[in-house]
């Protein structure tokens, strides 16, 4: 579970950086910026990224790279299809794949990788034990008259 | 008899007319390039790379074979050495004045081509300067720079160039080497309102000028 909640974070997080190493056309003309794709995913895999508050983060990453798409392509749908599904065949070398059959692979790790997000029963029965212990708090006053 | 007259002479035409405009062979995936020495064209298969709708590129047609195969609007499905061969058969005569040293400073020589692009459901086969998109609007002179030592030695796959190349086959010598990604005086990217969507299998037709 953990394994795959930093490969996802490493995912989002190397597509952001691909992103931006490929708007410099030189950087682009010399390197595979695709590359940076799965070197994030082993990396965050290796370290344990995010080692805490993992959901924020992850929320915090995916924010910044729907930010960073609209800011580079605007609300063309044609660009948001085909830029990162490019930069994900490139880094993965899956050039035997059409841009739809990568949108569908990118897809499902969206909703897999949200899907982790979701607390599970044990975090909900956790959460619920921590706040029956500590009690409802009493350093507000009380707003009935 | 008098409308029978002009029968006759029509069907004796026509022969003659299927003749004429008998279309040349085309590429497929078993012979991705075909060399027609009487109409002096080569036709290459590719496929259409949609990331350089989005972002400049200084590379038009690169083997897929090759280490820059991701970088250009085309997608080459055939190697830099049959598509250098083919040139030569049409009888197109290499400038091979590119070199690293000079690259910076020369304008790629060699015979000139017309270049074109078609598509299955195109309405017609499309010229370079619609396909590609030049900041400064001018016009895109392709030239045969030969170059087949340093397209072995690098194995880049380069086809075409947008500037002028030391390894690319056949460069535009609009434009010299570094005028793209170093000192940034035009922006080159494929037409989106005009070429197919990304992965679209694409004929490019070289004519000898």
């Amino acid at each position: 579970m953990k394994i795959l909640q930093s490969a996802f974070a490493g995912l989002v997080a190397g597509l952001i950086l691909s992103l931006l190493a490929s708007r410099s056309i030189w950087l682009e003309m010399r390197i595979n910026t695709g590359l940076l794709l799965p070197l994030a995913a082993v990396c965050t895999i290796l370290t344990g990224f995010p080692a805490r508050r993992k959901r924020s983060c992850i929320l915090g990453l995916e924010v910044l790279l729907v930010l960073l798409l609209l800011v580079t392509y605007g609300f063309d749908p044609r660009a948001l299809l085909v830029v990162p599904a490019a930069l994900f065949r490139e880094g993965f070398f899956l050039q035997a794949c059409d841009s739809r059959s990568i949108n569908g692979i990118l897809a499902g790790c969206l909703i897999l990788g949200n899907s982790l997000l979701i607390p599970g029963p044990a975090a909900v029965r956790h959460w619920r034990r921590r706040r029956t212990a500590f009690g409802p708090r009493t350093d507000r006053p009380d707003p009935s008259p | 008899m008098k409308m029978l007259m002009p029968m006759i002479a029509l069907l004796l035409l026509l022969p003659t007319r299927s003749a004429f405009s008998e279309t040349p062979p085309l590429p497929t995936k078993d012979t991705p390039i075909v060399c027609d020495k009487a109409a002096r064209t080569v036709s290459f298969l590719a496929q259409v790379n949609g990331k350089y709708f989005y972002q400049p590129t200084r590379h038009f047609a690169v083997s897929a074979s090759g280490s820059n195969g991701d970088k250009a609007i085309l997608r080459g499905l055939v190697s830099a050495i049959d598509f250098h061969n083919a040139l030569l058969e049409i009888g197109a005569v290499a400038g091979e004045n590119m070199s690293p040293e000079n690259k910076e400073v020369t304008h790629v020589q060699g015979s000139a081509f017309t270049v074109r692009v078609s598509w299955e459901g195109a309405d017609r086969p499309y010229g370079i300067d619609e396909v590609v998109i030049d900041s400064n609007k001018k016009p895109i002179q392709m030239k045969f720079g030969g170059n087949l030592a340093n397209a072995k030695k690098m194995n880049t796959g380069c086809l075409l160039c947008l500037d002028s190349c030391p390894v690319g086959i056949v460069s535009n010598s609009q434009y010299t080497y570094g005028a793209i990604e170093k000192r940034g005086e035009v922006e080159m990217r494929g037409n989106k309102a005009v070429l197919p969507p990304d992965g679209t299998t694409v004929i490019v037709t070289l004519q000898l000028l």
